[in-house]
């Protein structure tokens, strides 16, 4: 980052982290001193206080330092007016870095905690890849809005079912699957349709969809049979997958499957 | 005496590791290590971050022999791409470029990256001497120190982390460094039990757990930086057979004596990395040169500086991890974080807590390396090819591998919930020029410097004077208030007027005595007049 911007920055995230070290200190004086606490009478030498009523201050300084440092170099009026012209390329790296963003919280937040490991994690794939191997700016933001639109209509699912209490956990992760499955089913759709008349761009995207299908398909297994670590949520696919593996060696695929 | 039998109970602990299964993990991690590091925008840091989780389950040695097996593979395969195409893999790599990619444009690369195959080695070989012979010396001295000295020692670990990896300005090194501290009093404390800054969440009574923050702050930002500047990389040259060139090594041994030193040196400084290795010895072979005019054309000893130091820094950064119980480098914190999990505490009980435990490291560090030799020199030309992957469709990957690394450590969904942010906001750190690194030793020295300061207090009963009284002590809080106070604009004035050319002195009478002659007549020399 150039300095001037830098400054700037500096002069804007000073302001934010005295403002983390005031809140953090007026928390801190929440914390008993020399009170007693679970029958035990404290001296401020052993209070649990008394190391973040070092750490607090040290950053409310280090903070003004840093803001003093900026308006120094830049001056005051420079920093609060300064404006700076973005190239197109900035301007597409700002929506680049924004999606990646999205997309990360959006999978962890939205679709990790709700729906089957190995279907959000095939969903979060395709939509990654897609949106930035297939390198077109244009396409990166409709499949961002279609993650957009896909997520929020999670988070509306969730808030319904926390009105209808008659819907169980089992049932409701049930129904987010089914709904993941026919959003993955039409993305690919979607996604088709975007890249029609482009021989490259249908060559990648079919690179897309066989890797985010294989690798969590690959992926899951290992880590849940092989590393014992249950997946956070268990759902249609893996519960199948579960039947598979524990299937007794008499019965067919069809009744392991109908577990 | 305590050094050679160190020396001989080392050969022991290599007998007792060759095994089957341990041989097949050992060359695993040092192959995945070396993908990890060939590929740009993968760091050694994340590679030991992923791996740590998987190995959760498996018995504390054979999982030590996967996680440095992938920290050495890493630091050198940052070489690579380095060499090959002009893009570090990892940072540490960076100063390799610049005489492996000219090495590479004469259609030297196989040579090239043979000479980095076997420097690495020695350079690693080198820093795993120190480790054995430095180690117990230094955990019979720490035995010496009391709680404040602890204190300090962490204190001092953080400012210096601090000082050290600012690229701007020395206070957001040290601001980083503080708010890793802060993180780390969220949650009961140890020695009341009292919850603080927990918001009433009980997810948090517990703490903030370090792997999370490292996945978080070293993962996190690199997937977006990586996703969001687009970086094309040029097509890799062609690698002919690798070599190893001996002779050229053997001719270059000051050379590597020299960058070794540096190394372990810069490792052994809490929180320095071994990119920071890795340019000083760059650098220091430049100026000692005869011909400094051939540096960035290809120059051999460039190349076996740089890769040595960065190499040697991994045996420098175990020292005080194992000793003291504070990381060399980031990837040496997430190590530590990997033998907590496996309830081993480094510091200076670990030779009543685990007995032989250090050498035990030791001899999986000289495994590692012999690994990563064979494995450079055997399938260098393999991973080459997976140079060729784009990072859009391996940063994902990546995304997905953050995500269970976060939560297989206590199947833990609210790990992920705390490594996003603190992803996010690392990135945004590290955009305004904010080292991260700090953070992360904030976040593991945290506890034991809020401990031990308020241990010590408890003796004493509140009386701060045995501070000045102890001579380990004092040695440490003069450094520390040194370190703070030299960032004061007139004191640092005063150190360049007064101190700086002193300094430069002794180094020069130094420099004199090694080489036979003065700088000024190495510039004449030259036609720098």
């Amino acid at each position: 980052m150039e300095n001037r911007k830098l400054r700037k920055a500096d002069f804007y995230t000073s302001i934010i982290l005295f403002a983390l070290g005031l809140f953090m200190l007026v928390q801190t004086f929440s914390i008993p001193m020399t009170d007693s606490y679970a029958g035990v009478t404290n001296a401020w030498y052993i209070s649990p206080a008394l190391f973040p009523l070092f750490i607090c201050p040290a950053i409310m300084l280090l903070a003004v330092l840093i803001f003093l440092r900026a308006v120094k170099e830049e001056g005051f009026a420079n920093l609060i007016h300064l404006k700076t012209r973005k190239s197109q390329e900035e301007v597409n790296q700002y929506i680049r870095g924004f999606a990646v963003g999205f997309m990360i919280i959006s999978h962890v937040y939205v679709f990790l905690p709700r729906t089957d490991f190995l279907l959000s994690t095939c969903f979060n794939l395709m939509i990654m890849m897609s949106a930035f191997y297939l390198e077109q700016m244009s396409l990166l933001i409709k499949i961002s809005v279609y993650y957009l639109l896909a997520s929020l209509l999670v988070i509306v699912f969730a808030l319904m079912k926390a009105s209808i209490p008659m819907v169980t956990n089992e049932d409701f992760v049930f129904l987010m699957d089914i709904y993941l499955l026919i959003s993955i089913t039409a993305f690919l759709l979607f996604c088709s349709r975007l890249v029609t008349t482009n021989l490259q761009l249908k060559r990648k995207l079919k690179q897309v969809i066989i890797l985010s299908i294989t690798l969590p398909v690959i992926l899951c297994p290992i880590i849940k049979y092989f590393f014992l670590i249950p997946l956070p949520v268990e759902g249609i696919i893996l519960e199948k997958m579960d039947n598979i593996r524990y299937c007794q060696q008499d019965e067919s695929w069809i009744e392991c499957l109908n577990y | 005496m305590l050094v050679l039998n160190e020396f001989f109970s080392f050969f022991g602990y290599v007998y007792q590791l060759i095994t089957f299964q341990n041989m097949l993990i050992l060359f695993g991690s040092s192959l995945l290590g070396i993908i990890f590091g060939a590929m740009p925008g993968l760091t050694a840091t994340l590679g030991v971050a992923l791996l740590t989780t998987l190995t959760f389950g498996l018995e504390t040695g054979t999982a030590m022999i996967a996680l440095l097996g992938m920290y050495v593979g890493a630091v050198y395969g940052g070489s690579y791409p380095s060499i090959l195409i002009n893009i570090p893999g990892t940072a540490a790599a960076a100063a390799t470029a610049m005489e492996g990619y000219p090495l590479a444009l004469k259609g030297q690369a196989g040579r090239a990256l043979g000479i980095t195959t076997t420097s690495s080695t020695i350079g690693t070989l080198i820093g795993m001497m120190f480790l054995v012979a430095l180690a117990p010396l230094i955990t019979q001295l720490a035995l010496e120190f009391t709680s404040i000295e602890f204190f300090l020692l962490a204190l001092f670990g953080i400012l210096i982390s601090g000082t050290l990896t600012s690229k701007d300005l020395v206070f957001k090194g040290w601001i980083t460094g503080l708010i890793g501290l802060l993180l780390s009093t969220v949650g009961r404390e140890s020695l009341q039990s009292y919850p603080r800054f927990t918001v009433g969440l009980n997810d948090l009574e517990g703490g903030i757990e370090v792997v999370p923050v490292l996945i978080g702050a070293f993962g996190i930002p690199q997937i977006i930086t990586v996703l969001k500047e687009k970086t094309i990389l040029g097509d890799a040259k062609k690698v002919q057979r690798i070599l190893p060139d001996f002779r050229v090594v053997f001719r270059n041994f000051k050379h590597i004596v020299r960058s070794a030193l540096i190394g372990v040196g810069i490792g052994s400084v809490p929180g320095i990395g071994e990119d920071i290795a890795g340019w000083v010895s760059y650098g220091t072979a430049k100026n000692s040169s005869d011909n400094p005019d051939n540096f960035g054309k290809g120059e051999i000893s460039g190349l076996i500086s740089s890769e040595t130091a960065n190499n040697a820094c991994i045996g420098g950064a175990l020292i005080p991890l194992l000793t003291l119980g504070i990381p060399g480098s980031p990837p040496a914190a997430m190590l530590l974080g990997a033998l907590m999990i496996h309830n081993v505490n480094p510091g200076p009980m670990i030779n009543f807590d685990k007995p032989g435990f250090i050498t035990q490291m030791t001899a999986i560090l000289f495994l590692a390396s012999i690994a990563m030799w064979f494995n450079g020199i055997f399938l260098a030309r393999q991973v080459v090819k997976l140079l060729k992957i784009p990072m859009e469709l391996f940063m994902p990957v990546i995304v997905i591998l953050c995500v269970i690394g976060s939560y297989a450590l206590g199947f833990r969904v609210f790990n992920l919930y705390l490594m996003v942010p603190i992803g996010i906001i690392a990135y945004f750190m590290k955009e305004m020029e904010y080292p991260i690194s700090p953070l992360v030793i904030g976040v593991i020295l945290g506890p034991m410097a809020d401990e031990n300061l308020r241990r010590f207090l408890m003796v004493t009963k509140g009386d701060f004077t045995p501070m000045f009284t102890r001579p380990v002590s004092l040695i440490l809080l003069t450094i520390v208030t040194y370190t703070i106070l030299i960032q004061i604009p007139v004191l640092k004035r005063m150190k360049d007027k007064y101190v700086s050319p002193w300094i430069k002195q002794v180094f020069s009478k130094v420099f004199v005595l090694f080489t036979g002659k003065s700088k000024i007549e190495k510039g004449v020399e030259n036609g720098h007049a």
